[in-house]
């Protein structure tokens, strides 16, 4: 896929990314959203850096390994084998079942930079799904900040947008690279004002 | 105590036992109540199914395909633990 054309020296000098797997995908050339506009690109598509997942991934490990503990409590034992075969069974299907819908709520959690607008997707638990938009030329405010060891040690943290649109603040949370994510907003809003003079 | 009482209570309490209670019993309430578990998991484990497939209508990527399968094999293992424990 081409790139498309954008004054953001910044995202220019980014490669284009198939946008996966990844946290931080410039150019993603596989990837559409549902509200997409029929000439409109996606420039930048972020998730929550990939550090975020070690929480579930440990999460899912420590359950994998728990019934390894199991001779440690003999009234386990004192079930019949059947009822020990089902248990553990179960087990380790409750296990793939949290480790998939954690994977599941990093993977669609994402945030869009188009040519036109700024798009946060939010899945709340499994119910519920929030989609906030507004228009590049609306952005009014825009705040990186990250704090605390991990995150400045991995370069991730939050970056707010402030609009003057009915949204009064899109969050992207636990971002990769946010001063970077503010300088390319930021240099599409320059590009925009000065496409509307 | 009438000799028909204590004969139907005898299936349910064993003297003999330290917890009166014979094993039996306690393997079938702890079955039933395993069964209302996984029930329950069951139906979460198709609601993930369904909200993989919106998910993926919201965002569309190549890998929304593997997804999906991943979550329907999550849900037939579930539907597999109903039916090992309801055999147990």
């Amino acid at each position: 896929m081409d790139k498309p054309v954008t004054k953001s020296a910044t995202l220019n000098a980014c490669p284009v990314t198939s946008g996966q797997f990844g946290s931080f995908c410039s150019f993603p050339d596989k990837i559409t959203f549902e509200v997409q506009h029929a000439d409109e690109h996606i420039l930048l598509l972020l998730r929550q850096d990939f550090i975020v997942n070690t929480r579930w991934i440990l999460g899912t490990i420590v359950f994998a390994l728990l019934p390894v503990l199991l001779p440690l409590f003999p009234m386990f034992y004192w079930l019949p084998l059947s009822f020990r075969t089902a248990l553990m069974f179960g087990w380790y299907v409750f296990t793939f079942g949290y480790a998939l819908m954690s994977f599941v709520n990093w993977y669609f959690n994402v945030y869009i930079i188009t040519d036109e607008r700024v798009i946060d997707v939010d899945f709340y638990s499994l119910l519920f799904k929030r989609i906030s938009e507004t228009k590049l030329e609306k952005v009014e405010d825009i705040t990186a900040s990250s704090g605390g060891v991990i995150q400045s040690f991995f370069d991730y943290g939050t970056v707010n947008i402030q609009t003057a649109a009915e949204v009064p603040e899109i969050e992207f949370e636990n971002v990769p690279r946010p001063d970077m994510v503010t300088k390319i907003i930021s240099e599409l809003i320059f590009d925009e004002g000065k496409g509307q003079k | 105590m009438n000799p028909a009482t204590v004969s139907k209570l005898s299936t349910i309490i064993d003297p003999t036992s330290p917890v009166l209670i014979s094993a039996p019993i306690l393997l079938l309430v702890f079955k039933v109540l395993l069964l209302i578990l996984v029930g329950l998991y069951v139906i979460y484990a198709l609601v993930i199914v369904r909200q993989i497939g919106l998910m993926s209508r919201t965002i569309n990527t190549t890998f929304e395909s593997i997804l999906k399968i991943i979550g329907w094999i999550h849900f037939f293992l579930s539907i597999a633990v109903f039916v090992v424990i309801l055999m147990a």
